[in-house]
């Protein structure tokens, strides 16, 4: 082994056993989603209307493999049903091997009342696209809006620039930490590849896994979190009046918390609260940007309580890398992905999705691997798909309506520039 | 308040009284298995079947007029597994249809008899998968397959070609005969134990070298637990090994199907020459407001097996497991929608779909499987998908299992509450030990900022006072799993106050539960009340509780 691969690994895990933040310094560095997030999503907020900190959708958490993970949820109540005394949790979806305590299932541990606060703790687990919500009562708190968006990045983007990723996805195995091995573990979603490979760390971009060949690269990444709003159920919860959920009837179509055309209006939306004053109430546009021969990785989550919903993509095909927050491969290490043109998830599903704007990639050097980071023109002849605007939709027609409206909806853009 | 309270919102304002009431039912609920019937007739995969209505009942006090498939009378069906003990029944109608369950190459014949109102007209079984070998008498063949006309019957003969999980449903009329609930599962066991695996009833002796699903089974048969599998695997593969069983049908109901239904049934003229005799019930528009797994809805779906106050829908939904148990699920849609069918706890290694393995190659002998690993298993209408599921508690980053020199070990093992990590890091070369099969890497490693009990200081996190939290009914007590951990760290109560949870007491179980559900969220109501529909809790109990799923 390099003596980088392992050390990384090493060195990431006296961190956490220490108990000495932070955390090494990301190489290459995702440019696109923090500086998204950072400017309009204030973690000093607390709930104040009625949805995770007023906002749709609520925080986004991204991770780092092998973080430890405080989440301090605090209950406010509600200024517009002071009758309800509703509790409130944080599930943390799709969590591998979770403890039932820190589940948010009101259930099966404790659920927080008004005037109270309750701290999460977790591990960072497994690299994938996970996402968060409330768990009371879910028909009513998710389709009122308490969603959120969750991911884990992976151990590979830590490694060394020019170490190799093979080598470094071997030395996860020598640890029983980071193990991942399908003779010992049926729920092993990232052996090693089929075969060896000389693909190293890139000096740019991130790996949404530990994939051990480069082929989950990405230039940027951005989280599309699919919903529904059924305005006839929000109104009858608002005057007071009795809720019904088999009738639940959604004519909103969101992502990320706007409809078309709001989803390409850069910058948060805010709307009057009911103290009078505006909040930031949908911080996250969905404008996908990927520079011509980029790869863009889309975390898609779809939370809408009452369909099933499909995403599709006109013009930029779509490789499905990972499905419910694991890497699509086989016991045996063979990338199990596949291009499509469109994708469907039910509630509670995730999946990731790369848009690669290059048309034809040169293989790495002294391999047959694709190199990603690269995208050469032949001859005279360009490579990378042509500039312009591309769109995501949905081809569940009647999506494509903000209730009685027509044109808007579950669709975004995709700017090739 | 002037305006009368809707019943949906009364009930959700009542949650925590509906949820304790469930609870109390609970007490004496039983676990789950895989139940069903190798025969009607004493001779292995010979099954005379009847279609007849009756009505089925919800929790919310309905009760719906439905068609089932059942047992013909007189016959005298063998029920498997043989260890559940409770008095196992076949009525003339239950919802799902029984469960038939043959072995791999065995000629199966099914004999349907059609007890239907007249009016109803034909009915049918389809077996998807399998190549029928019977022939259909003159008059009988119909769209899909042959029928049996009103009065009458039909036989289906073919070879359980090979293993798996698949439907049986009715192959006539389909949008209202399936609505009204003719429909089933036929589970094909594989005719030979692949290596690593252990046949039902043969008890292994537990030796550190055997494999994990053996050595599984060993501390099972330590603790005094019956084999409730029906095979040593599920597949003629070595990775398709389990030590527990749980088969999940999915299905919706609209109920002004079934009311007008009953209504024209009602109102038909069979006699001789008139021409009312038939139903022209519409199945659409569509407004399902019943979501059940195994024909019953939360929280009746946790009761045990063959209630007798369920006499048509005996097959419940109360998956229980121990840490590191390969627990096989047998997932079927059932209906007409698509559910999302969320596992809490951890994901799903899919192993076949219709029955058809998933390999990396087309090589049967392939080692590898290839399935997708799923937090969410949506089913499809007629689609049966078989998977994995297992919880260790492996990355917390603290002992969940807590336990220490002063557990309390079974009278008979050794005492012994050190970890010994194997070659992937559980504890799991003495299968009689307490925290067999615990994850060693957090062996020892406090949740707490503060000591908790005799549980050391030194975590990170800080417990909250319970009294300033809503606490569940299936809520053990304490983060940790077990009565040992639990009354050690919080005292016989555990955090519950007064007195203890009574679905999942901190003395007697103090397991960790999950809620499986479908997460579109709106299917986990009854006829609009939360909670209900597809939701059941799963629990994870610690080795030393008896998971009895004998009723």
């Amino acid at each position: 082994l390099p003596p980088g691969a392992y050390q990384y690994l090493e060195g990431k895990l006296a961190d956490y056993l220490t108990e000495v933040p932070p955390f090494a310094p990301e190489v290459g560095g995702t440019v696109s989603i923090p500086s998204q997030v950072d400017g309009h999503v204030d973690t000093r907020q607390i709930m104040d209307v009625g949805i995770m900190n007023g906002n749709l959708p609520a925080p986004l958490m991204a991770l780092d493999e092998d973080d430890e993970f405080f989440l301090t949820l605090t209950n406010v109540g509600m200024i517009m049903r002071p009758d309800l005394f509703e509790q409130h949790t944080v599930h943390f979806h799709g969590y591998p091997n979770a403890s039932s305590f820190y589940d948010g299932v009101p259930d099966a541990s404790v659920a927080i009342n008004i005037a109270a606060s309750f701290t999460y703790y977790y591990l960072a687990p497994d690299a994938g696209s996970y996402f968060w919500h409330c768990h009371i009562t879910p028909p009513e708190h998710l389709q009122m809006g308490m969603v959120g968006q969750l991911y884990v990045r992976p151990r590979q983007n830590r490694v060394p620039v020019g170490t190799s990723l093979y080598s470094a996805r071997g030395a996860q195995d020598l640890d029983l930490r980071t193990a991942c091995v399908s003779a010992n573990d049926i729920l092993c979603s990232n052996p090693l590849p089929a075969a060896s490979n000389t693909v190293a760390r890139a000096s740019t971009g991130n790996y949404a896994y530990n994939d051990g060949d480069g082929s989950t690269y990405y230039d940027r990444d951005y989280p599309l979190q699919i919903h529904g709003f059924d305005p006839n159920f929000h109104f009858v919860g608002m005057t007071f009046n009795p809720e019904g959920f088999a009738d639940m009837k959604d004519k909103y179509f969101l992502l990320n918390g706007r409809s078309y055309p709001d989803t390409v209006t850069p910058g948060p939306l805010q709307t009057a609260s009911a103290d009078g004053a505006n909040h930031f109430s949908q911080p996250l546009p969905s404008i996908i940007n990927i520079p011509a021969g980029q790869r863009a990785l889309l975390r898609i989550s779809n939370l809408d309580v009452s369909e099933y919903q499909t995403l599709a993509s006109l013009g930029v095909p779509m490789q499905v890398v990972g499905y419910n927050a694991k890497l699509l491969r086989d016991q045996a290490g063979n990338n199990l992905y596949y291009t499509t043109n469109s994708i469907t998830l039910g509630g509670g599903e995730s999946l990731d999705v790369i848009l690669d704007t290059c048309l034809a990639r040169p293989t790495v050097a002294g391999g047959t691997t694709p190199d990603y980071t690269s995208c050469p023109p032949t001859g005279a002849v360009s490579n990378t798909l042509p500039k312009g605007t591309y769109y995501l939709y949905t081809p569940n027609l009647d999506h494509l309506s903000n209730d009685a409206e027509n044109f808007g909806g579950l669709m975004t853009e995709v700017r090739v520039n | 308040m002037s305006t009368p309270i809707h019943q949906a919102t009364s009930m959700k304002r009542l949650l925590p009284c509906v949820v304790a009431g469930a609870a109390l039912w609970l007490t004496t609920a039983g676990h789950a298995a895989a139940p069903g019937i190798s025969d009607t007739t004493g001779t292995a995969g010979t099954f005379n079947l009847t279609a007849s209505p009756a009505s089925i009942t919800q929790p919310d006090g309905q009760a719906v007029y439905s068609w089932g498939y059942g047992c013909t009378v007189g016959s005298t069906p063998n029920f498997v597994p043989t260890s559940i003990t409770t008095t196992p029944t076949c009525t003339t109608m239950q919802i799902p249809g029984p469960t038939l369950i043959v072995t791999e190459g065995q000629t199966v014949t099914v004999t349907l008899t059609n007890n239907l109102p007249t009016a109803a007209g034909n009915t049918s079984i389809l077996f998807p998968g399998f190549t029928l070998t019977s022939t259909c008498p003159a008059g009988q063949q119909g769209l899909l397959t042959c029928e049996a006309p009103p009065g009458g019957s039909v036989t289906y003969t073919f070879t359980a070609s090979t293993p798996g999980t698949r439907a049986y449903y009715s192959g006539t009329q389909g949008d209202l005969q399936v609505e009204m609930g003719l429909y089933g599962a036929i589970i094909v066991l594989p005719n030979t134990v692949p290596v690593g695996c252990a046949a039902p009833g043969t008890i292994p002796t537990g030796s550190p070298t055997d494999p994990l699903s053996v050595k599984n089974l060993a501390a099972e048969a330590f603790h005094g637990e019956a084999d409730f599998r029906l095979a040593g695997s599920a597949y003629d593969h070595p990775r398709t090994c389990y030590d527990r069983e749980y088969l999940f049908q999915f299905s919706e109901m609209d109920p002004n199907i079934h009311s007008q239904a009953l209504a024209q049934v009602n109102a038909a003229n069979c006699t001789a020459g008139s021409n009312t005799c038939r139903l022209e019930v519409p199945t659409e528009p569509y407004h399902p407001t019943y979501f059940m797994i195994n024909g019953r809805s939360m929280p009746d779906l946790m009761d045990t097996n063959y209630a007798v106050q369920y006499p048509h829908q005996p097959y419940n939904g109360n998956p229980h497991m121990h840490p590191g148990e390969l627990t096989l699920l047998r997932i079927i849609g059932q209906g007409r929608w698509q559910h999302p069918f969320h596992e809490h706890g951890n994901h799903v290694r899919i192993l076949a779909r219709d029955g058809n393995l998933i390999l990396s190659s087309p090589v049967p002998t392939d080692p590898n499987l290839a399935g997708p690993l799923l937090f969410t298993t949506t089913t499809t209408p007629g689609q049966a998908m078989d998977g994995i599921f297992y919880w260790t508690g492996k990355g917390l980053n603290w002992d969940i299992y807590a336990h220490n020199p002063l557990s309390t070990q079974p009278a008979t093992a050794p005492v012994h509450a050190a970890c010994n990590p194997d070659a992937n890091g559980y504890n799991t070369d003495d299968p009689t030990a307490i925290n067999y099969f615990e994850w060693c890497q957090d062996h020892n490693k406090p949740l707490q900022v503060a000591p908790f009990g005799d549980v050391p200081s030194g975590g990170p996190a800080t417990l909250p006072d319970p009294n300033l939290f809503t606490n569940g009914a299936w809520f053990g007590g304490s983060p940790y799993l077990g009565p040992d951990a639990t009354v050690r760290a919080v005292g016989p109560t555990g955090t519950t106050p007064p007195s203890g949870t009574i679905a999942n007491p901190p003395t007697s179980e103090a397991g960790l539960a999950f809620m499986w559900h479908s997460h579109n969220e709106r299917e986990i109501t009854t006829n609009n009340i939360f909670p209900g529909g597809m939701l059941m809790m799963m629990l994870v109990d610690s080795r030393e509780f008896l998971i009895d799923e004998s009723n």
